[in-house]
């Protein structure tokens, strides 16, 4: 497991773009962190990393948003509305891990038991100051 | 008795119809994954081509899983409208059975070919085959059936349950003994590597892809079959249409959690408290 700081929305952006160079069809990301603290920032910039054109706006409503323009499909999860794995099973939607496409989960440790044990995992928290973010992944 | 017949289960959709004459038309969907758009279209067609309308048909019988949620709901659905706007029964078919029904058509032409004897073309399976239906279910699972194949047609040997792929295998050479394993479904395509060692201790044969994967046809003539036997022991073959339900065959995941670890120790290690 690795640790740092990002100092400042560039830094997120430059992460991003490494960590998306070694995604393929079928992985899962597991975004984790309390609200504000840049998921879905990453997930824009990881989006972007893949070639996505389209704007990421949260899935909130919806659970799951498809985009279709980069060099992988994106499957952008939000699961802040689930309360539990069993919710995405009923739902039909573990049908996105290991599929064609990249699946960018959201709260994902709401639904931790069903996402695929070789997840990537990215926690992040708030810094010590403004615009600074602390970030764990494995 | 004519039979219309769903199979929504797989990557691709399927209708099919069967007249009284025992006769089996098909159509699929060209895409994958167009089971909502297209199967009320594929259903029109194939009707059309045997002069019917939906009125003629007498029961539905539908594919309700194992397999995609989503394509079983479509399916499922489908079935229990139709039932219900028609006033005529449904006849529930496990995709499994549709498989093996499908493994038996393949067997069957080759055992034609090969002059009556199976075993002049599969060594060793002179007096049958073991049957392996597995559909991919995902993180190293399956949903799967075993049935023996010879002379007197297919039997069920082991019923429809969520295997891990390694226990599937030793259950399956336990069964075949002597017997060559025929292996089907897309479980095919996702265990490779595993099939690969399995054909390396056992004769294996893996269904070519034209008989792989569920296909509404087979659904048809095991829907033409049960409809044949209206009660099995207590087991009415035809039912309802509120009494069409999907069957997931999937464990919950409070039992699964029991099996495999899971993601959330990891998680657990890397979030920020």
């Amino acid at each position: 497991m690795e640790e740092r700081i990002l100092y400042g929305e560039a830094e997120t952006r430059d992460f991003a773009e490494a960590f998306a160079g070694g995604l393929q069809a079928g992985d899962v990301v597991a975004l984790v962190g309390d609200l504000g603290t840049g998921k879905t920032t990453m997930t824009k910039y990881l989006a972007r990393a893949l070639g996505v054109t389209e704007e990421i706006t949260s899935p909130t409503f919806t659970i799951v948003k498809e985009y279709h323009s980069g060099r992988l499909p994106l499957y952008h999860f939000d699961v802040y509305r689930l309360t539990s794995g069993q919710e995405l099973l009923d739902l039909g939607l573990e049908e996105y891990f290991g599929g064609d496409g990249v699946a960018v989960v959201e709260w994902a440790d709401i639904v931790a038991d069903v996402l695929p044990e070789s997840a990537h995992v990215i926690a992040l928290a708030y810094g010590d100051r403004e615009g600074e973010r602390k970030i764990r992944w494995l | 008795m004519v039979i219309i017949a769903l199979e929504t289960t797989g990557k691709y959709g399927s209708v099919a119809v069967i007249n009284e004459k025992g006769e089996v038309t098909t159509a699929s969907t060209e895409e994958e994954l167009q089971h909502l758009q297209g199967l009320l279209p594929l259903a029109t067609e194939v009707l059309g081509e045997n002069h019917l309308t939906i009125e003629d048909v007498d029961a539905v019988a539908c594919s309700v899983g194992p397999g995609s949620f989503t394509g079983i709901r479509v399916g499922v659905a489908t079935a229990r409208a139709w039932g219900q706007m028609l006033n005529i029964p449904c006849i529930p078919v496990s995709s499994l059975e549709g498989l093996a029904m499908r493994a038996m058509e393949d067997l069957d032409r080759r055992t034609e070919e090969a002059g009556g004897d199976l075993g002049q073309v599969i060594p060793g399976a002179s007096n049958g085959v073991l049957i392996v239906t597995a559909i991919n279910a995902r993180r190293g699972q399956n949903y799967a059936a075993l049935w023996n194949y010879s002379k007197q047609g297919v039997q069920f040997v082991s019923r429809e349950k969520q295997w891990m792929i390694l226990p599937l295998i030793e259950k399956a050479k336990k069964k075949a003994g002597a017997w060559p394993i025929y292996w089907t479904g897309d479980g095919v395509d996702a265990y490779g590597e595993e099939l690969a060692a399995l054909a390396g201790e056992h004769t294996l044969i893996l269904a070519p892809e034209e008989y792989r994967y569920p296909t509404a046809r087979t659904v048809a003539k095991v829907g033409w079959i049960k409809a044949q036997t209206p009660l099995s022991g207590s087991q009415p073959m035809l039912i309802p249409y509120e009494r069409l339900f999907p069957n997931y065959l999937r464990k919950s995941e409070a039992e699964m959690k029991l099996e495999e670890g899971s993601l959330s120790k990891k998680i657990g290690t890397a979030a920020w408290k």
